[in-house]
């Protein structure tokens, strides 16, 4: 059996996931993750040694695409349904956002 | 232990640097709208080069752009890379409101390119290669391809502050390759030199424009120091990642600054290299000097998981046969050739190396000397002048190329053959060339046979139609030379008169040649061609005075 998760790693997990767990989701969520891990560990007990890694049945099917282009979508159906619809205070079309202390960005 | 300066006997300098290339494909790397780094996007308004799946709108699924993997096989073959045969895409998963999906596509373990090498020219004083001192091999430990991620602002247009940020998403979903080097480099200089001719490569390979301004290529280097204390001890310090730095003065300015103040910071705090001491810094182009940034939650916890919308893709030989085929000679062995046979300078060189439709055309201008019966050391060297001279004045007047000014190649070789022949002055080259770039932009023969940057291909029309192609433009610039009367029509009668006025004219310079002033003759050299003018060329007429005024 795995190590049962601890409080403190769901809490991190939601965190990661951006998800607010209220405290009587802890329990719930324990047991649930926890059955996922269990799988993963009796998946683990297989003898792959021989074995070819395989990352998908359809390994090395990737479907690809000749480099034409497409329609765009018109930036005011964007601006429709983005969650901050932009207001007199804001500046199309530009999307606002929460402010961004770390500049970073970019991939 | 207390520290201190005195403890350190050397400090040398570990640098490994990761670069993003936007890929200039016409579309995303994941659907077909327009992609903000090709070629033919000029300025485009926010949020225009939109559609679903660059949004992550529900239900839009990802196909991969098959020419985004074959300019990345194409940098990959060189960079001397091994190009896998089963590559796969994974999601890089983070929040941040530049990244609509909430995860990034990239690339975790299994690379497009892996294991390369690039054979680094040692640097002269001046920053250009010097090919006399030994090269430094650089590894590369691989290239992948991901998508690029919108771009945020933190202030409003016109410069207004804002107590939130504006998201445009034009550039999410670009193509974007990360090239990551060992940490093979011990000095700033060797970085700029790497990163511009790696900036060199992704432009002769077509696969980026390479403007700096415009964010194309972005350098990240991962710097620390190895400190040798006096009691024989070394110590690490701990590796700063300097993000998103866009010219190469930041690259250099970075990482000298980190050298100056790692050594410092150990002082100071004692921290040194290990698992989980890496800082991210940011440069402050402004103060010279790299930051500190607010670090991201959890920034090394990604949960990498292979991309299930994306299968994985299989690149068998014959495909990368077909894409290593089509990688032209690089740069690099372009300047050294250049070097080697043409004897040019190593700034001149570098200056035509910078362009492969300048380069292009500098070779199809020796070819067609070459066959009009020129040696091709001496065609390289008349070609080189009648580049980096007449057509680089001429290019950076009108902000084009050397090879875009509208002179075609062939026409070019004509002036030179047409210069040795001793029928052109120096002052009538300069002005026939002027001459017929004018000439061709007003009639557009820009694409005529054997015209700047026609792309040699492995279909090269045959001998026989290249010479008549030269023999076309040889008549007509010889025509239009003579037309204008700058063809040199020997004339020895008029010459003599010419120089026994001149002579008669500029006593006072005569005597100080006589005298023994001899550079002094360039002065009545200048007097004879303009009382003579096409009569004869400024070397016969040079040795004519010397041989009257000398003993």
């Amino acid at each position: 059996m795995p190590r049962e998760l601890s409080t403190a790693d769901i809490r991190k997990v939601a965190s990661l996931a951006r998800l607010a767990l209220r405290d009587d989701e802890i329990e719930p969520m324990r047991a649930s993750l926890g059955a996922v891990l269990t799988y993963m560990e009796r998946l683990q007990s297989v003898d792959t040694t021989d074995v070819e890694p395989l990352y998908n049945v359809n390994d090395g099917a990737a479907n690809l695409r000749g480099d034409e282009p497409g329609p765009a979508l018109a930036t005011q159906t964007l601006m429709s349904i983005a969650p901050a619809p932009h207001e007199a205070s804001t500046h199309p079309p530009f999307i606002r956002v929460p402010k961004v202390l770390d500049e970073s960005g970019g991939a | 232990m207390s520290r201190s300066f005195d403890m350190i006997a050397s400090v040398r300098l570990i640098v490994g640097l990761e670069i993003h290339v936007e890929l200039a494909t016409r579309t995303k790397v994941f659907s077909r709208v327009t992609n903000p780094a090709h070629a033919s996007v000029g300025d485009i308004a926010p949020n225009t080069l939109i559609d679903p799946v660059v949004l992550a709108l529900p239900g839009a699924l990802p196909v991969l752009n098959k020419e985004a993997v074959e300019m990345s096989m194409m940098v990959g073959f060189a960079l001397n890379c091994t190009i896998a045969d089963l590559t796969k895409w994974d999601r890089k998963s983070y929040f941040y409101p530049d990244l609509p999906k909430a995860y990034q596509i990239s690339q975790y373990d299994l690379p497009v390119c892996f294991d390369g090498s690039v054979d680094l020219p040692a640097v002269d004083d001046k920053g250009f290669p010097d090919l006399t001192k030994p090269s430094k091999q650089i590894g590369i430990i691989r290239a992948h391809l991901e998508e690029d991620a919108g771009k945020l602002l933190h202030e409003a247009p016109g410069g207004f502050a804002i107590d939130y940020s504006i998201a445009d998403y034009n550039r999410a979903g670009t193509p974007l390759l990360e090239i990551v080097t060992q940490p093979d480099f011990d000095n700033a200089d060797d970085v700029v030199l790497f990163a511009k001719l790696l900036r060199n490569v992704c432009r002769f390979l077509g696969v980026s424009e390479g403007v700096m301004q415009k964010g194309h290529m972005r350098f990240e280097p991962n710097i620390n120091c190895v400190l040798t204390l006096r009691d024989g001890h070394t110590v690490k310090t701990p590796i700063v990642e300097v993000k998103n730095l866009n010219s190469f003065k930041s690259v250099k300015g970075a990482i000298e600054f980190e050298l100056r103040e790692q050594p410092g910071r150990w002082v100071a705090d004692g921290r040194e290299f290990g698992p989980g001491t890496k800082v991210t810094r940011g440069w402050d182009d402004h103060a010279n000097r790299t930051y500190v940034q607010r670090e991201k939650e959890d920034a090394q916890d990604y949960r990498y998981f292979p991309d299930p919308d994306i299968l994985t893709l299989r690149i068998d030989e014959a495909w990368k046969n077909r894409v290593r085929t089509a990688v032209p000679e690089l740069p690099m062995q372009r300047f050294e050739r250049y070097v080697r046979d043409a004897s040019l300078g190593v700034k001149e060189a570098f200056a035509l190396v910078e362009e492969r439709d300048v380069c292009y055309f500098y070779e199809a201008i020796i070819d067609g000397m070459v066959m009009q019966g020129i040696e091709r050391p001496r065609a390289s060297k008349v070609a080189a002048n009648l580049v980096l001279q007449q057509a680089f004045k001429r290019a950076n007047e009108q902000n084009l190329l050397a090879s875009e000014i509208g002179i075609t190649a062939h026409e070019a070789a004509a002036i030179g053959i047409l210069r040795e022949q001793g029928k052109l002055g120096n002052q009538a080259v300069d002005e026939l060339f002027d001459l017929l770039c004018t000439a061709n932009l007003v009639q557009g023969r820009a694409t005529d046979p054997g015209s700047a940057g026609s792309v040699p291909s492995s279909s090269q029309p045959p001998t026989t139609q290249i010479k008549d192609q030269l023999h076309t433009a040889f008549a007509r610039v010889e025509q239009f030379a003579r037309e204008w009367g700058l063809l040199i029509v020997r004339d020895d009668a008029a010459i003599n008169t010419a120089i026994e006025q001149t002579i008669a004219a500029n006593p006072k310079v005569a005597e100080d040649v006589r005298a023994g002033k001899v550079q002094a003759v360039g002065r009545l050299v200048g007097e004879v061609m303009k009382l003579a003018p096409g009569k004869g060329d400024a070397k016969t007429v040079r040795e004519e005075l010397l041989k009257r005024l000398t003993p």
